[in-house]
């Protein structure tokens, strides 16, 4: 029978310190393989990982009225609900998705995710360091340098979820926010979009300024829509050359009346004129140019010639008033006439009288005569005028209705134009009105309810956070080195052949005789030298 | 083969090599004469086998049988194994006649054998492979009546024997000796298929006298062995 062994030295599957060891020295060049590759493994994460750059914002957080709130489905495990501390709301809002998109639309996806593209600086210099490092940044642009295809939305907000940092801590009320970044500048970009959002974003949920952001931004909206119609309008009215629509059309209508009233009054003149002409022609032709006068001459009667003289000088004034166009009936013109009528009375009267007169016949020209065909001349002059004016007056006339009537046809579209002006400065008005209410209504909220002042602004890292390329490179070779002893180790474990005259010694109870080693030098001296160590 | 140390101008083992065989071997012999029950009788067959080819048993029992040569013992190495004959070319002996022409019939027993070959060590070489290797050793007590042919003159006969998994007929090899030792080698044999060697001596009666580790290297430096 074989001899069992017996002084069994344990379970088989556990692996003792010696046998470790004994492994891992005789795995030592897949040992060195595996730190070697986790050396590359590390030294290529190193080189090719980006710089970041961390930028830091504060804020300091002030509650309200309210200094707890109570979670509802927290429990203290005494049936009361557990109170947590207001900044945990504060700080909900501060990682809330909505913020952090907001972020993203102000900042646009594709900043978000950027292409990381270093430059080597311009005073760099040109030595072998400035040579790797330029070697490095164009690993990393070849690497990095293409970023995402299309920069959508929800991948920014993934990577801004990553790259964005909220601390509270307990003992005070001061909340830190932190952004990395591959650029120093994008960075603090990023964050000050972000800090301004968040604050905008807890006003919105505490405060009235919703409201007031809603109203301003309708406003906005309204008043772009205003510029926009007065912008048509002044064009509709540059188009037709107009510059005060209403008071052009009445302006145009009104010249138009007053040029037709004119134009009318020229005609019935011209006609009038005409007809008097053609009166005075036949009274003309009725007329002799001279007359025979047979008179009683006063030997002295003072009163006859005064009296002659004072009918030339009405007659006189008749033709003149009837040279200036006045009619037979008007007064003035009855008047005279009367006054001659009167004057000649008189002097008949005077005539009779027959105080030492003596008859003379003689030809005198006839005043009449005359005085008709003064007038003749005058109203040809007159006519020679009032025909030329009526064409002038029938032209500007024409051109003025044109004017009107141009005027009229665009006064639907003028109306419509004016009409969306009118409504949309109305709006604007109320907008105002309600701008002003909201934010009384603001006002007297902010006392009642909690704020987040931004207590320190985003600040521009100037020295880069990461990566600690030393670090890497050093986990790497550590991270190869378990990696090897790991798989030793296993392999050990897993291992079953004979090994070392304990192996056998496990295995039976039947003497080793001899161990006869593998015939290399080192074999041979350690086999010397355990020979000689066994008998100690 | 330099894992045979060198005798007579026959390439092999020298040096500190050859220093570290014989020593090995020495101590082996000191070990062995404990082991021996019937130790101081006539003549003692003494067998080195392996669980698999290449294990080395070809190697150590030709360095013991040189060794009890050099001790001026008569010794006789036979080589029973005839499916990969190795010990006539390291000696730089004729192939043939060998154990095989001998089994056939084409040769005399003293024709096989070659005597004094290296240093006092008789060697009766494999021969030609046979057609039937297990036919012409394992059937019809070929090892015994080759045994008895060979006679008395040797006080040690030492046997190669093929491997156990791969030769059958080493099973009657084994039931012709007085000692077996089964030769191990470090860093390849698994321990299964030593504990099922050694189950398949107790199985045939053979009694095992000790183990031979052949070919052993230290992964591990002395010093840092000592400290564990």
């Amino acid at each position: 029978m074989v001899q069992p062994n017996p002084k069994p030295r344990g379970e088989p599957s556990v692996l003792t310190l010696r046998q470790a060891v004994h492994a891992i020295f005789r795995g030592r060049w897949l040992l060195f393989a595996t730190t070697m590759l986790g050396l590359l493994g590390g030294s290529w994460v190193a080189l090719s990982k980006p710089n970041s750059y961390v930028s830091v914002g504060k804020f300091l957080f002030r509650p309200g009225g309210e200094q707890i709130v109570i979670d509802p489905f927290a429990s203290q495990g005494d049936g009361t609900p557990q109170r947590q501390p207001l900044t945990a709301n504060a700080e909900a809002i501060l990682k809330s998705e909505e913020v952090l998109r907001r972020t993203i639309r102000r900042i646009g996806p594709g900043q978000i995710l950027a292409p990381y593209k270093p430059e080597i600086e311009p005073d760099a210099g040109s030595g072998v360091s400035a040579l790797v490092r330029q070697t490095i940044y164009a690993l990393q642009r070849q690497i990095h340098g293409d970023g995402p295809k299309k920069a959508s939305e929800s991948d920014a907000l993934l990577s801004l979820q990553q790259r964005l940092t909220v601390t509270s801590p307990k003992t005070n009320q001061v909340l830190s926010v932190a952004v990395e970044a591959n650029e120093p500048r994008l960075a603090k970009r990023i964050l000050e979009a972000y800090m301004d959002e968040a604050q905008a974003r807890h006003l919105e949920v505490y405060s009235a300024q919703r409201s007031i952001r809603e109203i301003e931004e309708t406003k906005t909206e309204v008043g772009e829509n205003l510029a926009k119609a007065r912008s048509r309008l002044d064009a509709f009215l540059k188009q037709i050359e107009v510059d005060d629509f209403e008071a052009d059309l009445a302006q145009a209508l009104d010249n138009s009346r007053q040029t037709r009233l004119k134009l009318d009054a020229a005609r019935t003149n011209l006609q009038t004129s005409k007809t008097t002409l053609a009166g005075l022609k036949d009274r003309l032709e009725g007329l002799s140019p001279t007359v025979t006068v047979t008179s009683d001459v006063a030997i002295a009667n003072p009163r006859i010639p005064l009296l002659e003289a004072q009918i030339a000088k009405v007659g006189a004034d008749l033709l003149g008033l009837r040279a200036a166009g006045l009619r037979p009936e008007d007064k003035q013109i009855t008047r005279a006439e009367a006054t001659i009528d009167d004057l000649r009375r008189e002097l008949e009267t005077e005539y009779a009288k027959k105080t030492g007169t003596r008859r003379e016949t003689r030809e005198e020209p006839s005043q009449e005569f005359l005085a008709t065909k003064q007038n003749i001349s005058q109203i040809q002059l007159s006519l020679v005028v009032e025909e030329e004016q009526i064409p002038g007056l029938e032209q500007m006339l024409e051109l003025q209705k044109q004017r009107a009537s141009k005027l009229l046809a665009q006064q639907p579209q003028w109306r419509t134009l004016q009409r969306d002006l009118d409504r949309l400065t109305a709006h604007q008005d109320q907008l105002e009105q309600m701008l002003t209410l909201a934010r009384k209504k603001n006002e007297l909220d902010e006392k009642r309810i909690s704020s987040l002042a931004i207590l320190d602004r985003p600040n521009l890292p100037l020295t880069k956070e990461g990566p600690q390329r030393a670090r890497i490179v050093l986990g790497g070779v550590i991270g190869g080195l378990f990696l090897g002893i790991a798989l030793l180790l296993i392999r050990a474990l897993t291992d079953s052949t004979v090994r070392t005259v304990e192996d056998l010694e496990d295995l039976t109870a039947i003497k080793v005789l001899a161990t006869i080693p593998n015939l290399d030098k080192t074999t041979l001296r350690r086999h010397e030298s355990m020979r000689v160590t066994s008998w100690q | 083969m330099h894992s045979i140390v060198e005798t007579q101008g026959r390439k092999g083992a020298t040096g500190n090599s050859a220093q570290s065989i014989r020593d090995e071997v020495r101590h082996l012999w000191g070990r062995l004469q404990l082991q021996l029950p019937q130790f101081g009788k006539d003549q003692i067959r003494i067998a080195f086998c392996s669980t698999h080819p290449g294990e080395g048993a070809t190697s150590v029992a030709a360095n013991f049988g040189i060794f009890l040569g050099g001790q001026n013992r008569r010794t006789t190495l036979v080589e029973c194994n005839l499916r990969h004959p190795s010990l006539a070319d390291h000696f730089g002996l004729p192939r043939s006649p060998g154990i095989s022409e001998y089994l056939d019939g084409s040769a005399r027993i003293d024709q096989a054998l070659r005597r004094d070959a290296a240093g006092g060590l008789d060697i009766l070489p494999a021969g030609s492979p046979p057609a039937d290797v297990y036919a012409a050793l394992g059937n019809e007590g070929g090892i015994e009546r080759l045994l008895t042919d060979l006679g008395r003159d040797s006080e040690f006969m030492i046997l190669d024997v093929p491997p156990l998994s791969q030769a059958p007929e080493s099973a009657s090899i084994l039931r012709a000796v007085d000692a077996t030792i089964l030769v191990v080698q470090a860093h390849r044999t698994r321990k299964q298929s030593a504990l099922k060697s050694l189950q398949t001596f107790d199985e045939l009666g053979v009694a095992c006298c000790g183990i031979v580790l052949n070919r052993m290297h230290y992964d591990v430096p002395p010093f840092i062995d000592q400290i564990l």
